[in-house]
This record gives C-alpha cells, sequence and structure tokens, in this order.
C-alpha cells in the first residue's frame, strides 16, 4: 500500500486549521507532516500560526474596577431592592415612634458608622427587637454623597443619602429619628458588632 | 457551562438577588474581557458588562434553556457590543482609525531567561496582540476572541453569533491569517 498521497502547499495550508483544532485525520496528518518536513515555507507558516494562536491563549484577564458591583447593584430595578419585607408590612411605621438603640464603635474609618440594636414601636404597641448583628444605622447628621449599599443586613437611615439607598437581601427603611444609648448597655452585644464592624467600607459602600 | 448554573439561574429566576449576584462574579471577568477586547475602551467595557447584567437581570423571567446559559449571556453581551460600536461609529468616531498595526510591529525574538527585558517583551508582545485583535474587522475579532482568548467550541461561538458553523470556521481562520500577518516579527 504505497499509495501515499502529496499534498501541495495550499491543501497543507487548509490543514493547518484542522490541525489546530484537533480535527485532522490520521492520513491527513500523515500528508501534512512528510510536507512540513520537506517544505521549509509552510514548516515557517505552520510555526507561525501556531504561535499565534498559542499567544491568543495567554492574554490577560479584565477584572472589573472595585466599583462595578456596587454599582450594578444600585443600578438594578427598584422592585428588587426590598424596601419593605412583607411581614414587616402593616405594623412598622412611617413616622411613628422607631426608637433604635445603638452603640458607636471604632471603626477606624473617616466616616461615623453605627450598628445598632433595634427596638422599634408600632402605633398598636408591637414591638420587635432586631438582632444587632443584622442592622446598620446611618445616623440624622451624616450625610453619604454617593450610593449607599448594603449587602445581607438592614440599615435604618436617619441620616441623608444623595444617591440610591440599595440592601440587597435586607431592607432599606428611613426613620425619623435614632436614639442613641449608652454604650455600656450594648456592651453585651458586642461579640455582633465586631463581625459587622468590618461592613463598613470607605464609609459609603459596605463590602459583600 | 458551569454546571451549577441552572440551578443558580431558577434561584434567580424566583427573585434571589443572592443567585443573580452569584451568576455575575462566575461570569463578570470572562465577559469584560470580550467586551473590552471588542470595543477597546476599558471605562466604557465596564458600562457595557453593567448593561449586560441589567438585561440579563431584567430578562431572566423570559430565559428557557433552549440554549445553554452561557451561550444566553455571550449572546446578550455580543448584541450589546454591536450596539455600542454601530453608537459609537455614528458619533463619528471611526473605530478603524486607531491602528497602524503593520508598521510597528518590529520586535525582536524574545530569548528564553526571565530577565527584566523578557518581561517587558511578554508586555510588549500582549499589548501588540490586543492591537492586532482590535484591528480586525468586527465579525473576526468577535469569533477569534471567542474561539482562542474565551476558549469556546465552535458550535457554540456558531450560536452566540447565529451563524451557520462553516461561517463561523471561515472567519475564523482568516482572522488566524490576518493575525499571523501582523505579529509574525512579534511572536
Amino acid at each position: 500500500m504505497t499509495t501515499q498521497k502529496t499534498v501541495t502547499c495550499k491543501e497543507v495550508e487548509r490543514l493547518l486549521d484542522k490541525y489546530i483544532d484537533g480535527e485532522i485525520t490520521v492520513s491527513e496528518y500523515q500528508m501534512f507532516r512528510t510536507h512540513l518536513r520537506e517544505c521549509e515555507r509552510c514548516r515557517e507558516s505552520w510555526m507561525a500560526l501556531e504561535r499565534t494562536v498559542r499567544q491568543l491563549k495567554t492574554l490577560d484577564d479584565v477584572k472589573p474596577s472595585d466599583s462595578f458591583m456596587p454599582k450594578l447593584m444600585a443600578a438594578l430595578p427598584a422592585s428588587s431592592r426590598r424596601v419593605l419585607p412583607r411581614k414587616w408590612k402593616g405594623w412598622v411605621l412611617k413616622a411613628a415612634a422607631a426608637i433604635i438603640i445603638i452603640t458607636l464603635i471604632g471603626l477606624g474609618s473617616s466616616y461615623s458608622g453605627y450598628t445598632a440594636m433595634v427596638t422599634v414601636d408600632s402605633k398598636r404597641g408591637e414591638e420587635k427587637t432586631v438582632p444587632a448583628r443584622e442592622v446598620t444605622v446611618l445616623p440624622e447628621n451624616s450625610v453619604v454623597e454617593g450610593d449607599l449599599t448594603v449587602v445581607n443586613g438592614d440599615i435604618y437611615i436617619a441620616g441623608k443619602v444623595m444617591g440610591d439607598v440599595l440592601a440587597v437581601d435586607g431592607h432599606a427603611e428611613q426613620v425619623a429619628s435614632i436614639e442613641v444609648k449608652e454604650q455600656n448597655w450594648l456592651q453585651r452585644f458586642i461579640e455582633y458588632f465586631i463581625n459587622i464592624g468590618k461592613s463598613f467600607f470607605n464609609g459609603l459602600n459596605l463590602v459583600f | 457551562m458551569q454546571t451549577s448554573d441552572w440551578e443558580l439561574v431558577s434561584r434567580a429566576q424566583k427573585g434571589d438577588l443572592d443567585a443573580f449576584t452569584l451568576i455575575v462574579n462566575q461570569y463578570k471577568v470572562r465577559l469584560l474581557g470580550y467586551i473590552f477586547r471588542m470595543i477597546n475602551s476599558r471605562e466604557d467595557a465596564e458600562d457595557v458588562l453593567q448593561e449586560v447584567f441589567l438585561r440579563v437581570y431584567n430578562s431572566l423571567s423570559r430565559y428557557s434553556p433552549q440554549y445553554q446559559f452561557s451561550t444566553w449571556i455571550y449572546r446578550i453581551t455580543q448584541n450589546l457590543c454591536i450596539d455600542y460600536l454601530r453608537r459609537r461609529k455614528l458619533a463619528t468616531f471611526s473605530v478603524d482609525e486607531k491602528f497602524g498595526a503593520e508598521e510597528d510591529l518590529s520586535l525582536e525574538l524574545p530569548d528564553e531567561s526571565m530577565c527584566p527585558e523578557k518581561i517587558f517583551e511578554s508586555q510588549e508582545i500582549k499589548r501588540q496582540i490586543e492591537e492586532a485583535i482590535y484591528g480586525l474587522p468586527v465579525k473576526y475579532r468577535a469569533v477569534i476572541i471567542l474561539r482562542h482568548v474565551q476558549d469556546l467550541s465552535y458550535e457554540e461561538i456558531s450560536e452566540i453569533m447565529d451563524m451557520p458553523v462553516n461561517t463561523v470556521k471561515t472567519h475564523i481562520f482568516r482572522a488566524r491569517r490576518i493575525l499571523r500577518r501582523q505579529l509574525q516579527d512579534a511572536i
């Protein structure tokens, strides 16, 4: 069986792609190899194509900037922001009494962050206490110039937010005022606060 | 592409924002690489990427597993890249005017040692490859990125681009030749 066919340079050029894609058949490969052994031009052409394709795979990843996720989350439609979860509807007040007992913890940030043990009183006298670790408070005298994003927790806002407020997996609520109770009252919750302290970042965006 | 895609998508379809966030995290680097190489603007690429995810978010309810999720999200990405390029062209900025890639491809072959020059050269080579990719006509650029930078199959590219596999192949073969010519002195 000495029907070893030969191929022209033009055919080899076509086989190069099949070779690169791993689609070349055994008999094609034999012809291809024989040709390359003898034809320097095709050999160089093959090597250059191989190199080109290999180099394409070495290009660096392009990573989004840090602001990408908060911006995206803030741009989601308002319906996804879960301003008031169903279970709270009906008894959470509008301008009614929201007594939020908070403590200020040292966050090492230029922005004063608060975490809170929250007690909410409705007009009907119901009361709910929210575990401190789920809660963040923006006090009355603070202003956030950009967007405020809280992930995995609730936020109570008595201050001012110029941009959008987004609570991912939590809810955001505007309250009339926040009452600060003495620190010692809350010291027993300190372990909760240490966890949430990490959540304040740049004074504006809370880390995921 | 990921086995968990389908699970994440169905959770996200029910309004689970965590699942949506995971989808974003799974795709953002890949898609940004694609968009950036298509439009050659880092800043605008993030805007387009945001648009992609917003569109995904808003269309989740209409997604059906007729396509793989990755195919679907790449289709959205591809369409938004084309929209962007069209808009930019209308704004009288020529997409093609930036590169005369042929003139500045004159690097020596790097030697094998990992010296600073080598590192510099490898960065330089990457830069030239990026330029050469961006210098391709859009239809070639899209498929070559999907095939060799993103490592997708011909079949998936064919679905993303909505063109027959043979056309995809023809475009890729053509793109390889152009890149080889552009880069032969550089790599």
